[in-house]
């Protein structure tokens, strides 16, 4: 029975799409309720899953034909699994109580359908990739997956602009996914005598690694693009900027969210799991990582759209999150058991708190949109009156990001601080990540004073949004500053999950205290630091009170209503001037894609041509299977 | 060749002497004349309006112009008919402000003018009342009318007030600038905070020898040029014969003000670029000239030496000597300082091609003094029309041509420089005599130009002399009027951390002056007031 | 007993501080020959804005106008409970320099903060290059503390305090030097507060007690960097380190009162430019620490 359970989210969900398919109103209240009831199986499946693995195992077709690989279907949640399984949950559960609310703005423009349809099977699909325990069982969940959510990216039709995205969004991913079948196809050809189950795979295939060690860089590198697409690595990234603003915000929130995380929960399972570790996997990964990390948070400076600035710092998050895995990897490698154990903590612990704080990010940026209708940081402005709600989220989301003290932030880059700075290999790596933190810091500055302080050209009419949208913001919030000052919670999880995949993490050499992660050493509990602030503040607050009065704004004598907010591409505007060559190598290689791009394409067209004369199509495909029989059965990989 | 302009436009000349030449043209022909008048080379220098319907022509407009080629200063006179006068502004940018003055202060409508309206008096000021007529008595006070504010504000730049009161700004003056990021795509000016209504003053109830006195009074840093200015012109129109020695002691007076007051910009610059230091060791130098006047005159500034035919004082031998010492001290002390500052790359970073201001546009608009002497515009009132005793004795007139804010800080360490040289020169050569003449007779209803190199470029003073002992009319320029319109010009494109110093580099002397240009966006138009607030 | 010491290094960096800034203030006048104002006048300047009424602008944000300077002053306060100053005490564990770090972005965060919620177009210009400064600010102390790590080995100040002596460890603490003049808003990096241009940027809708808490936190931010570089030279078991420590204070503004009287003041991208190439040094340095000279 405690197994069946794993199968009630999937009932409900596929209920809760085929209740989609109707047109009447009421069922875009029914679909989002829905989706968080099933949310919360998620979240106690996931509790559940923390404390024992759960297994159900089906056996679909019982011919010996084609689908016989297809016949096992095993889901099976383990610790990892368990603690994806919470992010998810949590997310999407705050993302449907958002959407019963905010999804009404656009009832009278949009066809309805496209959302409550497609908006459960993305939870769903999701929720499968996460639990499902098989290769090719994943890979269809995972282009499932691609394909739902396409869709919502695409929700608002009628909006050119969207529809590009969200067709760029698939053609990427799609040409990623077929790395990742090639990997595939690999292991099961070579490997695992055609059996894809994860714990088969993760018997047999370190072992065979070890010793074909170019079947390993090739297997790497698949994955690396594959799944760096889907996880909008540099320079994969150029889906995210323009998919991610044009969904409704709290699907913005998902994809940003958790789906993104997708891709980290299989190199954690490839890397960690099913291949040997090796350091220049590890340093690799790294690389990556501070690519990410530094090209998309100075492009982030840029933006003016409250939106896109927020896709471009997930994909700086990203790179924080492969930074430590790699740097993790290389430690476990070279057997630094403790500060590899940090490092790969930091990275889990990094993905959940990026999944918190900018779900809620994308949360305030849709509350402002409901509330204005604008996603121009240029024209918004001084809305922290208006909606205190929503900007006092918005301060812990910005806080949070920027990884100030005591918020839960902080934490994990502390831990990316400490483990990478600890060794000269990574310290330059761990250089780069403090400079762009204070970059983040900037960009952050930029998008809540831009938003919710600075006095707008003209007044908006704004008020409070309603209780459902803040509750949402308000529970994430919640666990920012929760997981700030108790770590100690979700490092437990995480040691459970890391456990799972065989890294070990010995808390008990690891002192815990809220907000710092130390292994065990120094004279005082840096406890009395924050103690101190606190009690600090509170004291100089009492003591020296304020009492003033109230006058307008010093204009240097004028009494005429000037505008004095500044515009949102004024900021920074020297720095990115001196740091203009970053930006010139970014555009550069943006030219040298779509190049390539063109190429192809004419290539393409070229092609497509040719194979209308049947007799040169046939030959084409003949000369295309005889290549592929050659490189898969000749070549000895 | 101005005479056969004059005469083949049919004017009737008033006046021809050496130095002022007065004609009357009509109305039809007054564009063709100052279009002429221009190409030959003669650049505009003011413009006054009058309220001559006591003496039986009605309202009259007199448009001053400064030739340079043939030394003198050519006056062309237009009578209103039905209170309307053709307008020169459309041929010559600079006639702009002077006749919007005149619309303000006296009604007279000027056709085609492309902006007619309101310069000098306040928004609350009544319609219809016009301060300049012979029938507005000056100690009237109409009562205050209530004004519209309508202003949008224009997004997508933050507009960033600079004034009235600012640190960077010695005296009240409102300018506005649109900034983006740090670059300023636009500005705004607006003064006349101070208008004292010092003409309607002279022409109500001061005598003509009160008048240097008042005079004096118009700046805080240059008031002995208009001083001499004004004594000058009716000197000039009483044919008064001033002792040698009284123009020598005028001449040491004013290049002691000419250098305290450039000593006085160069500390406020350094101070607008953050150097403290600079700023601190140049006014404590200035301290030393600041003393020497006071040796000389008895007072640190507002001097009061100048009576018409001479002045109140005399130098004696003692003096002589202070002075001369004094002078070699400070001499090596001001060479130490610039020549550190001019080392330092960061200072000239900050001011090298910034605020650039070229030649053409320049001449156009008609600036004077060190603004224009440092965009290669080679003119120098002391040198074309030589009044005092400058015309015995030498200096150069030094010339750059970057057009620059270093620029004109160069040129006007340069005049420091040459301004000690010059004062050592008139000591040497100091004649003996008597230092005023007080046998003269005042003409009645002569036109006379008085017109002084002030340290910030060309002030003319234009009078009417008047019955008994009082004028008619009297107009001072200060050459701040002309060198503002350049502002918004070199503002356009430069970054706001440099406003300051820009707007500090053509010296400012807002006392002197008080006036309207707007720029807009990319291009530099000249453009109705309600234009461009509808347009915002 | 620790206890004691660390209070003990508090309030002496509490009472410390303004009587620096008045030293340094009256060695600049004497560098212009003048006078100068006492050595306590920046007390009796501080005491004065305690006791005026702070005035409010109406289109601020209230709460985050008037909670900014209280969080800025005492985040710098709390950084002095890692970094000591008089006496060798303070509480340190592994990655203390990193909340250093924070804590310091911690106080222009909240300074920033509150500047953009005052709602005036000089306080957010201001603010705007403050945070561009910091950004710059923060690459070149990110290649320093990386390189004090790797020549350290340790990541505590506990082990930092002192460094050893190696040509790496010479250049990064020089290049500390600099990072120390540019954050304690000096001439010519004064550009978020400049008087003549921006009358005095973030600061300007602060009065009375808020100005003067705003104020006080640059002087001690200015201690609490002093302390920094000093600890970094003198060693903690020196029997005289007191006397080292004061005489090095002593030098420190000596030296950097000097440097900012024979200065104008830079404009942000001049400044910005300046950090980037002292940045490209420091990857030469850190290169260097690696390497293991």
């Amino acid at each position: 029975m405690e197994a069946q359970i794993l199968l009630l989210p999937i009932g409900i969900l596929i209920i809760a799409a085929l209740i989609g398919l109707s047109k009447a109103k009421v069922v875009l209240k029914i679909v989002n309720m829905l989706s968080a009831v099933s949310s919360g199986v998620i979240i106690y499946d996931g509790v559940l899953g923390l404390k024992t693995t759960i297994e159900l195992k089906y056996n679909l077709f019982n011919s010996s034909s084609f689908f016989a690989f297809l016949n096992y279907l095993v889901f099976r949640v383990d610790a990892l699994s368990a603690f994806f399984l919470l992010i998810l949950g949590i997310l999407s559960l705050c993302a449907s109580v958002y959407g019963i609310k905010y999804m009404e703005r656009y009832f009278e423009r949009e066809d309805m359908r496209v959302y409550t349809f497609n908006y459960p099977l993305f939870i769903l699909t999701m929720y499968l990739v996460v639990i499902c325990w098989n290769l090719l069982w994943f890979i269809i969940f995972w282009e499932l997956m691609t394909l739902f959510s396409q869709f919502l990216v695409a929700f608002e039709q009628r909006k050119e602009k969207a529809v590009k995205a969200a067709f760029k969004y698939f053609c990427m991913t799609k040409a990623g996914a077929e790395f990742i079948v090639l990997a595939l196809i690999l292991i099961i050809l070579k490997a695992t005598n055609f059996n894809a189950n994860y714990s088969e795979i993760a018997n047999v295939l370190p072992a065979y690694l070890s010793v074909h060690s170019t079947t390993l860089y090739t297997l790497t590198f698949a994955l690396l693009i594959g799944l760096g697409v889907k996880a909008a690595m540099v320079p994969f990234h150029s889906w995210l900027p323009d998919a991610h603003p044009e969904a409704p915000s709290n699907v913005s929130a998902l994809l940003s969210g958790i789906m993104i995380k997708l891709p980290i929960y299989m190199m954690f399972r490839f890397f960690l799991g099913f291949f040997p570790l090796k350091p220049e996997i590890g340093i690799v990964i790294a690389i990556f990582g501070i690519l990410t990390l530094f090209f998309s948070m100075m492009y982030a400076l840029l933006q003016e759209d409250s939106k896109r600035l927020l896709a471009f710092s997930s994909i700086d998050n990203i790179g924080y999150i492969l930074l430590p895995m790699g740097a993790g990897i290389y430690f476990l490698a070279n057997g630094s058991q403790l500060f590899g154990g940090i490092a790969l903590a930091a990275a889990l612990f990094h993905t959940m708190n990026h999944a918190f704080f900018k779900g809620l990010l994308f949360l305030t940026a849709g509350s402002v949109m409901y509330e204005t209708g604008t996603r121009d940081l240029n024209y918004l402005g001084s809305l922290a009156k208006k909606m205190p709600l929503t900007a006092f989220t918005a301060l812990i989301g910005s806080l949070a990001i920027a990884g100030i003290p005591p918020l839960n932030g902080f934490v994990s880059k502390w831990m990316i601080y400490i483990s990478t700075l600890s060794s000269p290999a990574t310290s330059l790596f761990g250089i780069i990540a403090i400079f762009i933190s204070a970059v983040t810091l900037g960009t952050f500055v930029k998008y809540f004073t831009a938003i919710f302080t600075k006095p707008p050209v003209k007044e908006i009419d704004a008020k409070e949004v309603p209780l459902l949208m803040s509750a949402s913001q308000l529970l994430l919030a919640l666990f920012c500053i929760v997981f700030g000052i108790y770590p100690f919670l979700p490092l437990k999880m995480i040691s459970q999950a890391l456990g799972s995949i065989g890294v070990q993490i010995h808390l008990d050499s690891l002192v815990v205290y809220p907000s710092l992660v130390v292994p065990k050493t120094g004279n005082y509990s840096p406890i009395i630091i924050f103690a101190f602030l606190l009690v600090s503040t509170l004291i100089v607050l009492l003591l020296i009170p304020s009492r003033g009065e109230v006058v307008p704004t010093w204009k240097t004598g004028r009494s005429e209503d000037l505008n004095m907010s500044m515009p949102a591409d004024a900021y920074y505007r020297d720095f990115r001037e001196v740091f203009r060559e970053v930006y010139t190598v970014g555009d550069a290689s943006k030219r040298f894609v779509q190049k390539i791009a063109e190429m192809a394409g004419m290539f393409g067209i070229k092609f497509e041509v040719l194979s209308y004369d049947l007799n040169s199509m046939l030959s084409i495909a003949m000369i295309l299977i005889v290549i592929l029989v050659a490189v898969l059965g000749g070549v000895e990989l | 060749m101005i005479l056969e302009i004059l005469k083949s436009n049919n004017a009737k000349i008033l006046r021809h002497d050496e130095k002022v030449t007065v004609a009357l043209v009509p109305n039809d022909k007054l564009r063709t004349t100052a279009e002429l008048l221009f190409k030959a080379g003669c650049y505009y220098a003011t413009g006054a309006g009058v309220d001559e319907r006591l003496l039986g022509v009605g309202f009259s407009m007199y448009h001053i112009f400064n030739c340079e080629a043939e030394g003198r200063y050519i006056i062309i006179k237009a009578v209103a008919s039905n209170l309307k006068i053709p307008s020169i502004t459309p041929i010559i940018s600079g006639a702009n402000w002077a006749e919007r003055e005149v619309m303000d202060m006296l009604g007279i409508f000027f056709d085609e003018h492309p902006e007619p309206v309101r310069l000098i008096l306040p928004d609350d000021w009544p319609e219809g009342v016009y301060p300049l007529r012979k029938d507005f008595r000056y100690n009237e006070r109409p009562p205050r009318v209530e004004f519209e504010q309508k202003r949008e504000k224009k997004p997508g730049v933050i507009e960033v007030p600079v004034g009235p009161y600012h640190p960077a700004l010695h005296e009240p003056e409102m300018f506005e600038l649109y900034v983006k990021g740090e670059e300023i795509v636009g500005a705004v000016y607006r003064g006349f905070h101070i208008h004292r209504g010092m003409e309607k003053l002279a022409e109500g109830r001061m005598t003509i020898n009160q008048i240097p006195f008042l005079a004096e009074r118009i700046c805080g840093i240059c008031g002995y040029t208009h001083n001499c200015a004004y004594v000058q012109a009716i000197e000039d129109a009483a044919k008064i014969e001033v002792p040698e020695r009284a123009l020598y002691i005028r001449t040491i007076l004013l290049e002691l003000e000419r250098i305290h007051s450039h000593m006085l910009w160069l500390g406020v610059a350094f101070h607008l670029l953050g150097f403290e230091s600079g700023f601190m060791h140049t006014w404590r130098i200035r301290e030393t000239f600041m003393d020497l006047a006071e040796l000389l005159t008895g007072n640190r500034k507002t001097y009061g030496m100048n009576l018409i035919g001479g002045v109140r004082r005399n130098i004696d031998e003692n003096k002589k000597k202070g002075l001369s010492e004094i002078l070699d001290k400070t001499k090596k002390e001001i060479r130490e300082i610039f020549d550190n500052a001019t080392q330092m790359r960061e200072l000239i970073n900050r001011m090298e091609g910034i605020g650039v201001l070229s030649k053409k546009k320049g001449r156009e608009i008609g600036v004077v003094g060190p603004t224009a002497r440092g965009s290669d515009i080679d003119t120098d009132v002391r040198r074309d029309h030589p009044y005092a005793a400058y015309g015995d004795l030498e200096f150069k007139v030094p010339i750059y041509k970057d057009g620059d804010v270093l620029s004109r800080f160069l040129v006007r360490y340069e005049e420091v420089l040459e301004s000690i040289w010059l004062i050592e020169q008139a000591l040497d050569q100091l004649p003996p005599g008597d230092i005023l003449n007080e046998e003269y007779e005042l003409p009645e209803h002569t036109i006379c130009v008085g017109a002084t190199e002030a340290p910030r470029g060309e002030d003319v003073h234009f009078a009417i002399m008047g019955e008994g002992n009082k004028v008619y009319r009297w107009h001072p320029r200060a050459p701040t009027y002309n060198n503002l319109p350049a502002v918004p010009i070199m503002l356009k494109g430069e970054k706001l951390a440099d406003a300051p110093i820009i707007i500090a580099s053509i010296d400012p002397c807002f006392s002197c002056t008080d006036h309207i240009v707007i720029v807009d966006g990319e291009k530099v138009y000249r453009c109705s007031l309600d234009n461009y607030l509808g347009g915002l | 007993m620790n206890i004691i010491f660390i209070a003990i290094n508090l309030a002496f960096a509490l009472i410390i501080a303004p009587l620096i800034d008045g030293f340094e203030r009256k060695i600049r006048a004497r560098l212009q020959n003048r006078q100068g104002p006492s050595i306590l006048q920046t007390w009796w300047d501080l005491i004065k804005l305690f006791k005026r009424p702070t005035i409010e602008p109406q289109d601020s944000v209230k709460p985050l106008y008037k909670l900014a300077p209280y969080i800025t002053f005492t985040s710098v306060l709390a950084a002095y409970l890692i970094i000591p100053t008089l006496l060798p005490a303070s509480t340190n564990f592994i990655g203390d320099l990193i909340l250093v770090v924070y804590l310091l972005g911690l106080a222009t965060l909240s300074f920033v903060i509150g500047a953009f919620s005052s709602g005036n177009a000089y306080a957010q210009i201001g603010s705007n290059r403050d945070v561009s400064l910091f950004m710059s600010e923060e690459l070149l102390l990110a290649f320093i503390i990386g390189t004090i790590a790797v020549i350290g080995k340790s990541l505590s100040f506990g082990q930092l305090f002192p460094l050893p002596f190696r040509i790496s460890s010479v250049l990064a603490l020089l290049l500390l030097f600099l990072v120390i003049y540019v954050a304690s808003t000096r001439l010519p990096f004064d550009i978020a507060e400049a008087e003549p241009e921006i009358i005095e940027g973030p600061l300007i809708e602060y009065s009375g007690k808020h100005l003067g808490l705003l104020k006080y936190f640059v002087f001690l931010k200015r201690l609490l960097l002093y302390s920094l570089i000093l600890d970094f030279i003198i060693p903690i078991q020196n029997p005289i380190r007191l006397i080292c420590y004061l005489i090095g204070i002593i030098i420190l503004s000596i030296v950097y009162s000097t440097l900012e009287a024979y200065y104008g003041r830079f404009r942000i991208d001049q400044a910005i430019r300046i950090l980037k190439r002292a940045s490209i040094v420091a990857l030469i340095v850190w290169m260097i620490a690696v390497v293991g000279w």
